[in-house]
């Protein structure tokens, strides 16, 4: 019952994030939407983490080994990594969209007809 | 033709939702109802083992000195991966500074700020000033313990270089702008290069049995090296091996990392050649 | 049984959220529902014993992330045209 719940979640982000990416035309929203399906992607690898009724992979001051069940640490790990490089690959996607905005004067990807040559 | 691609997206989203059905639910890999009952003080035998987390769980603490699997996780068993993510972001710091560079120039590298008779910023008001003032040390020192406790709480290098590096961005948006740019920039350059080489440094210095092995665990209470109880224990700062000197190597190189990419953006909308360009909000 | 009920309360918070961050035509009001999206992320992961991963995503996504789309959105134009 509640896995129900977060893998609709997780697909129901991804769904919406893919439909805006096809039919929003600003840039920047268009990058809202991939942070969207990174996130979901996210929530999808620490939901398939989870164990009811667990702990965190930590031993400082967990409780005896003999009632210890712990989460799968692996996914978390993975995760953790790549929260970071999304902000980074994020920044780099705003710059873009900065730079585009200053040769062309519009955010609209219908109106990016490219710059001319200046050679 | 917009009709057909939303048909394609409804197609899309019927495969996605009929697929929920087939992943399995949360905790069906733990067969056993305890992980940990046939665990003894020597290596579990890897045959028993029903997957990979498993025998994490069992065997983390006795291989790598740390009481955080997720931490001895991200720099031991998989560390050549956490090279290829520190490397990335090297990466795109990298060309995010080439990129900005092409905006800001000219006079906009020393600028200097204004500043009202107190010495604090005029783009805000004092409030805010002091508010930064007060709260920086907080926020540096919060950061700079989870980066140093990362294999015995919840922390590390990624998530310390990350909440560093959200200091920077309390400078930035309270309008402490940097005074001379290239001076600050080649500073944060300098420590996130070091960053990267310490670990690399450190991944060959095992280089006898593997690349990045863990040569200072579990050795008579030397450098790093006690030897933990396994199992539940209050936590030894003097334990973990090389994953304290990797988490603080990328601990350096994700807040520098993160903080020129603030500062540069923060510069670059000051810059004049922006003013005149775009419209204000 | 309490534990299934505030997770699909949240899991709810964020679908709303992430809809309003599409939907807004003003893209500073965006990036705020975005903001929220990702502080109520963070509750997930706790809740779910990721505690290294909400540490993280509460410093990413819900403070730096913002930050760099409210200088990207002032560089460029506030209003999705």
């Amino acid at each position: 019952m509640l896995s129900i719940f977060l893998y609709v979640t997780v697909v129901s982000l991804l769904i919406l994030s893919i439909t805006s990416v096809i039919y929003k035309r600003n840039l920047i929203k268009l990058v809202i939407a991939l942070n969207i399906a990174e996130s979901s992607v996210n929530l999808f690898f620490i939901t398939l983490a989870y164990r009811p009724d667990s702990t965190a992979p930590i031993f400082t001051l967990a409780p005896a080994l003999q009632e210890l069940r712990m989460v799968l640490p692996s996914p978390q790990a993975l995760i953790l990594t790549n929260i970071v490089i999304g902000f980074a690959t994020t920044a780099l996607m705003l710059v873009l969209a900065v730079i585009t905005y200053k040769n062309n004067g519009t955010l609209d990807i219908r109106k990016l007809k490219g710059v001319e040559d200046h050679d | 033709m917009k009709l057909v691609s939303l048909l394609a997206m409804f197609i899309i989203a019927g495969f996605m939702f009929t697929g929920i059905g087939k992943l399995h639910l949360p905790g069906d890999p733990a067969g056993n109802s305890n992980v940990f009952s046939q665990r003894s003080s020597e290596k579990t035998d890897t045959a028993n083992i029903s997957t990979m987390d498993d025998y994490y769980l069992r065997n983390g603490q006795m291989e790598t000195g740390s009481n955080n699997i997720v931490t001895s996780v991200v720099f031991d068993y998989r560390g050549f991966d956490t090279l290829g993510e520190a490397a990335v972001l090297f990466l795109v710091v990298t060309s995010i500074s080439m990129l900005l560079f092409s905006i800001i120039k000219g006079k906009d590298l020393e600028e200097t700020v204004l500043t009202d008779s107190d010495g604090f910023p005029a783009g805000m008001t004092r409030i805010v000033s002091i508010g930064t003032v007060l709260m920086l040390p907080i926020i540096m020192a919060f950061g700079a313990y989870l980066v140093i406790h990362g294999h015995l709480s919840p922390g590390g290098g990624f998530q310390g270089g990350a909440v560093m590096a959200t200091g920077t961005a309390l400078l930035v948006i309270s309008s402490f702008v940097v005074r001379n740019l290239q001076k600050t920039y080649k500073l944060f350059s300098f420590f996130e290069s070091l960053g990267l080489t310490v670990f690399i440094v450190t991944g060959f210095a095992g280089m006898g049995i593997s690349f990045l092995h863990n040569f200072l665990a579990n050795n008579d209470g030397s450098f790093l090296g006690k030897v933990i109880p396994l199992g539940t224990n209050p936590g030894f700062l003097n334990s973990g091996g090389i994953l304290p000197i990797l988490s603080t190597a990328v601990g350096i190189e994700v807040f520098c990392g993160i903080s020129i990419i603030l500062v540069l953006l923060s510069r670059a909308l000051n810059a004049r050649g922006s003013q005149k360009g775009g419209h204000k909000c | 049984m309490t534990f299934s009920v505030v997770l699909s309360i949240l899991c709810a918070v964020i679908l709303i959220t992430a809809v309003l961050s599409i939907l807004f035509r003003d893209l500073m009001a965006a990036v705020v529902s975005y903001a929220v999206f990702g502080l109520v992320m963070t509750v997930i992961y706790f809740m779910l014993d990721a505690p290294d991963v909400a540490i993280a995503e509460a410093s990413i996504g819900a403070a730096l992330t913002v930050c760099i789309f409210v200088i990207a959105i002032r560089m460029t134009r506030r209003r999705e045209e």
